[in-house]
């Protein structure tokens, strides 16, 4: 495929604008971040030293040592839980036969455009006063991580399916002629070449799990031990912005870098899952 | 992406001899190992499912549940049958809040796709120095937390920030205004925000898709004598169907959805510009304590959105027919 | 080798989920005893060093138990605090808000303690006038405001006032040591500003992000027009009281006006109220009106030399006003294991010397009557004098908003739409009185 030389320029220039204004808001924060409360930013805030008080403030003002550590562990059991048990179905549908597979599937796949924001007023009273065991699971991780392994079973699901169906049946042929039972045959046949699509997976549920907000505000927002960081962003914002936006663009910032380091150690990983993986029909 | 396509199952020899067929009870081959019950399938299923249907299928039916009485969450129900939806039927917020999503969806579907396509067309058309570097940058709104989203944009946004100052520097300084905070460009303002974050989502969706179309079919066009535009429209674009559907299902969704964005940057405001219908449900649940009818919108809600996402499905296969 | 790493998967899952498990359960407190007290008062400068200092005071008193004060922004505050501590898992005291959107359902459901035997313990009965209590009454059904026992009190008086920037109004040829003393003088001297003041440059420096700046803004306009006990008697719902009187409306009028003839800044929707306070101390506009709870702020930036403090000036009634009261009121939360210990915090941060020193230091005003404002801080001797003239003439309207759970939303919105002028005097008027009647249907 070859292009003129004014399609070619015409084409960076065009990739260049839309690079600029994605990352722009992302380092416009950054910049506020990196001066001094006193300094009375405006306009572009180009910063003209590099001062780091601001985040040690952020951190320690925000509580977010706390913070992240609530945002990890939730985020880590969901995604390493959801991981298993979407493995597991994900491997169901997308290679066996069984009774009434053609109604739940679909039914699944609902989660994917489900609007969970619909059901956090019943699970708010209900972790409040858990049913029949009377359980008060409000402001504890469990109220978090446990719904969100369930919204993360559509997505995974029909992401393992994607990724298993794509596989060479004579594999799986092979395997169960050697006498295989079908845990066999996932575990030491499909699994040991799907690490891509999972590690893609995990780590988009892991990117939403420590992204996700309105749960956190509603189950978990009268504790401050175990308030997630995107949650306590918000508190820290709406108590000091006014006196001090260095502070809270540096808060910000610090709340967006465990995932923005991830993803581009491993943005390999993200993208190639996504290409090789779940549109490969 | 199609959920029924008939795997390969079908045309397999079944393993456990010819004769084993009139033993079964089902006609075509199944997934089952020699030695396997069947239905195992179900053993894999189910933890999953477990969890999807308690925290996720079981609260919705639960907030339907809700949506019939009237309570304020601290003390006792009333039954009230319907009286909570006829009232949202009739409620002006909540039909302008409707409407301000229905905006939205301009701002976070349409011009992302047209975005996406824009750049996927850039990105595949020719071999792109960086192309691994434009990918990953362009891809990065997606992973940043709504909250954190929130703040950079309100100081882009702000009357001393980056935005007004970029204006006053072209002389274009007559524009220069609160955005958050005036009446006309407070929702407007959002949807930008909305677009910019869903542009790279679209992308990604569209390059893994271009993968699968066929080189052949661009070759057949370039012989025919195209240029970029007409063999965007005449292959990519049809090639793309599938993908331009998920994409447009996906981003209308998260535009009904929005919460985080909202409450983190205007709550609502100005005077109710910016309301969007979750925002609604939560003041009412959790400011107003009025429970069930915070349940009628979120029931409501729920059902614009699995209706939106029928039609805009519907009309994809119709095209496809057609 | 890869089925080795699934493994190390699934054991990573386990050992999470016991983490999660027990990071959970640490979360019940051992000892030493922590009470976590959550407070909006979270100007700095202003009460929240003060409460910090205070707290930390209280803990060298009592060996044994820590205060962990937790400050969050009002809106988020009264947002999440009834959910909080129905929860059993939230503060143990905390502030709530006046009025029928967050007290009556605290007292309603059960949430927090009457305070009637701590009053009796503590003598708090000395610290206002009996009228003041009011305030602070619910029947238990949470349906009467304005009687029944306790359940709440408050901190520091509080006030809007006018804030006026002496050197500016000297610079511009008029004199800040003869500010208007009525209404009408104040409404011409505004006139006059603006037309001597740049076009770009505001009267009047506002923030109205929240939601509640013209709430209060507005609360110095109406009491010019309308006697202070009128409104007092429609927060209680006092049956057959009116928002859409001639003189509410009026005083509408001329707040829409206000804004027509361009006093305010253009941003204000999208500042906040402590910010436009911290702008008016970086000396944007000629006055501020708001909160005295952020007199520290304005001071710090402009000087204390520099700063003037007054009420709005009385309308043709004569009598001072303004919208105000005393702060928020702290409550003790019904599911706490210390309520005493609670109690004897808020008697130390309210009534004792050390904690009146540390308020009148930040320009707060204690809400104890009995309080005196130290000599040699004529600064301060204006915010307290500002308060004293307005409660003396028993002139506090008290806070609109306190009506009914949908109002502070009610007049949030009609403020913005007034003045933006989509909205008419009278037409908001009578979308703030159906919200009082939808509400007070309810009561009866």
């Amino acid at each position: 495929m070859t292009a003129g030389r004014l399609e070619r320029v015409g084409t960076y220039v065009v990739l260049c604008t839309f690079a600029v204004l994605a990352l722009y808001p992302v380092l416009s924060i950054l910049f506020l971040a990196l001066h001094r409360k006193t300094d009375l930013v405006t306009g572009f805030a180009f910063p003209t030293r590099i001062d780091l008080s601001s985040f040690e403030a952020a951190w320690s003002e925000g509580n977010f040592a706390t913070g992240f550590k609530s945002s990890f562990i939730v985020a880590a059991t969901v995604t390493v839980v959801s991981a298993i048990l979407s493995i597991g179905t994900g491997y169901a549908f997308g290679t066996m036969r069984f009774t009434g597979d053609r109604i739940v599937f679909p039914i699944i796949l609902l989660g994917i455009i489900f609007p969970y924001e619909a059901t956090v007023i019943p699970l708010y009273y209900d972790f409040q006063d858990v049913p029949i065991l009377h359980w008060h699971l409000l402001n504890t991780y469990w109220a978090l991580i446990l719904p969100q392994i369930g919204q993360s079973i559509a997505f995974g699901t029909f992401w393992m399916r994607a990724f298993f169906r794509s596989t060479p049946r004579s594999l799986i042929e092979a395997a169960r002629i050697d006498g295989a039972t079908s845990f066999g045959v996932l575990w030491r046949v499909l699994l040991p070449q799907a690490w891509p699509a999972v590690l893609t997976m995990s780590l988009l549920v892991f990117t939403y799990t420590w992204n996700e907000f309105l749960l956190a505000l509603v189950l978990v927002s009268g504790s401050e031990s175990h308030q997630t960081a995107p949650l306590g962003l918000s508190f820290f914002a709406g108590a000091a912005r006014a006196g001090d936006p260095t502070k809270v663009a540096a808060a910000a910032v610090l709340v967006a870098l465990p995932i923005l380091v991830v993803y581009l150690f491993l943005q390999r990983h993200f993208v190639r899952g996504m290409l090789a993986g779940a549109l490969k029909e | 992406m199609a959920v029924d396509e008939p795997t390969a199952h079908d045309a397999r020899p079944d393993p456990a001899g010819p004769g084993a067929r009139r033993r079964r009870r089902r006609r075509r081959g199944g997934g089952r190992a020699p030695g396997d019950p069947r239905n195992i399938g179900w053993l894999y299923v189910l933890p999953g499912l477990a969890f999807y249907v308690l925290f996720t299928l079981a609260p919705l039916l639960h907030t339907v549940y809700y949506s019939l009485f009237d309570w304020d969450g601290l003390t006792g129900k009333t039954w009230v049958g319907l009286a909570n939806y006829s009232e949202a039927l009739r409620d002006e917020v909540l039909r302008d809040a409707f409407v301000h999503s229905a905006i939205l969806i301009v701002y976070y579907a349409v011009f992302p796709v047209i975005i996406g396509l824009l750049l996927t067309a850039a990105l595949t058309r020719t071999v792109i120095r960086g192309f691994r570097f434009f990918r990953t940058t362009l891809f990065l709104p997606q992973l940043i937390a709504g909250v954190v989203i929130a703040q950079a944009w309100t100081w882009i946004y702000a009357s001393d920030g980056p935005l007004n100052r970029a204006l006053e520097l072209v002389g274009l300084g007559s524009l220069v205004r609160p955005w958050l905070g005036d009446f006309t460009w407070a929702l407007p303002s959002i949807g930008a925000i909305g677009s910019w974050v869903t542009f790279g989502l679209c992308m990604v969706l569209f390059i893994a898709g271009v993968q699968k179309i066929p080189t052949s079919l661009y070759d057949a066009a370039r012989v025919d004598g195209a240029g970029p535009v007409r063999e965007f429209f005449a292959v990519t674009l049809p090639g793309l169907r599938d993908e331009i559907l998920v994409a447009f299902v996906l981003t209308t969704i998260n535009a009904l959805r929005s919460f985080d964005i909202v409450y983190n940057t205007t709550a609502g405001g100005p005077g109710g510009e910016t309301l969007v219908p979750s925002m609604y449900m939560y003041q009412n649940a959790f400011l107003y304590n009025r429970v069930g009818y915070a349940a009628a919108i979120a029931t409501v809600l729920a059902i614009a959105i699995f209706a939106l996402a029928a039609i805009v499905l519907r009309i994809g296969s119709r095209d496809e027919r057609a | 080798m890869k089925s080795r790493l699934l493994g190390v998967f699934v054991l990573a899952a386990v050992v999470l989920l016991a983490i999660a498990a027990g990071a959970s359960n640490a979360g019940k407190k051992a000892s030493p005893i922590t009470l976590t007290m959550w407070s909006y008062d979270n100007q700095d400068p202003g009460l929240q060093p003060v409460l910090q200092q205070l707290s930390k005071d209280f803990e060298k008193s009592h060996p044994g138990v820590k205060i962990n004060i937790v400050f969050k922004d009002f809106n988020s505050l009264v947002g999440t605090v009834p959910r909080a501590l129905a929860s059993g898992s939230g503060p143990d005291v905390t502030e709530g808000n006046q009025g029928y959107q967050t007290d009556a359902q605290l007292v309603k459901a059960k949430l927090i303690l009457p305070l009637t035997k701590y009053v009796k313990k503590y003598g708090w009965d000395k610290l206002y006038a009996p009228s003041t209590w009011g305030m602070f009454r619910w029947t238990p059904d949470g349906k009467s405001f304005g009687k029944g026992p306790v359940w709440g009190i408050a901190q520091t008086g509080q006030n809007v006032v006018v804030f006026y920037n002496k050197k500016k109004l000297r610079t511009l040829g008029f004199n800040p040591n003869k500010m208007p003393q009525t209404f009408a003088g104040f409404d011409r001297l505004l006139a006059q500003l603006r037309a001597k003041l740049p076009d770009d440059e505001p009267v009047i420096e506002h923030g109205n992000k929240e939601g509640y700046g013209f709430i209060h803004l507005f609360g110095g306009i109406q009491g010019a027009y309308v006697k202070a006990q009128t409104v007092r008697n429609w927060i209680y719902h006092v049956p057959g009281s009116r928002y859409d009187t001639p003189g509410t409306i009026r005083a509408l009028g001329k707040l829409q006006q206000w804004g027509k003839a361009g006093y305010f800044n253009d941003d204000y929707n999208a500042l906040g109220y402590d910010a436009s306070a911290t702008e008016f101390a970086k000396g944007k506009g000629v006055f501020w009106m708001g909160g005295d709870w952020d007199s520290t702020i304005i001071k710090t930036g402009l000087g204390a030399a520099n700063v003037g403090v007054m009420p709005v000036p009385p309308g043709q009634g004569g009598s001072w006003t303004s919208i105000g009261g005393l702060s928020g009121p702290w409550h003790i939360s019904a599911k706490t294991k210390y309520p005493d210990l609670g109690a004897e915090w808020l008697n130390y941060v309210i009534t004792s010397q050390r904690a009146k020193t540390l308020m009148f230091s930040q320009q707060q005003i204690p809400a104890d009557r009995r309080a005196k404002a130290p000599a040699g801080d004529p600064y301060l001797a204006q915010v307290s004098k500002a308060f004293r003239l307005v409660a003396d003439d028993d002139g506090l309207l008290l806070y609109t908003d306190w009506a009914s759970p949908s109002m502070y939303t009610t007049l949030q919105n009609q403020f913005q739409l007034l003045l933006a002028g989509r909205q008419t005097p009278a037409g908001m008027a009578k979308a703030v009185q159906d919200d009082w009647e939808k509400f007070d249907k309810t009561l009866r």
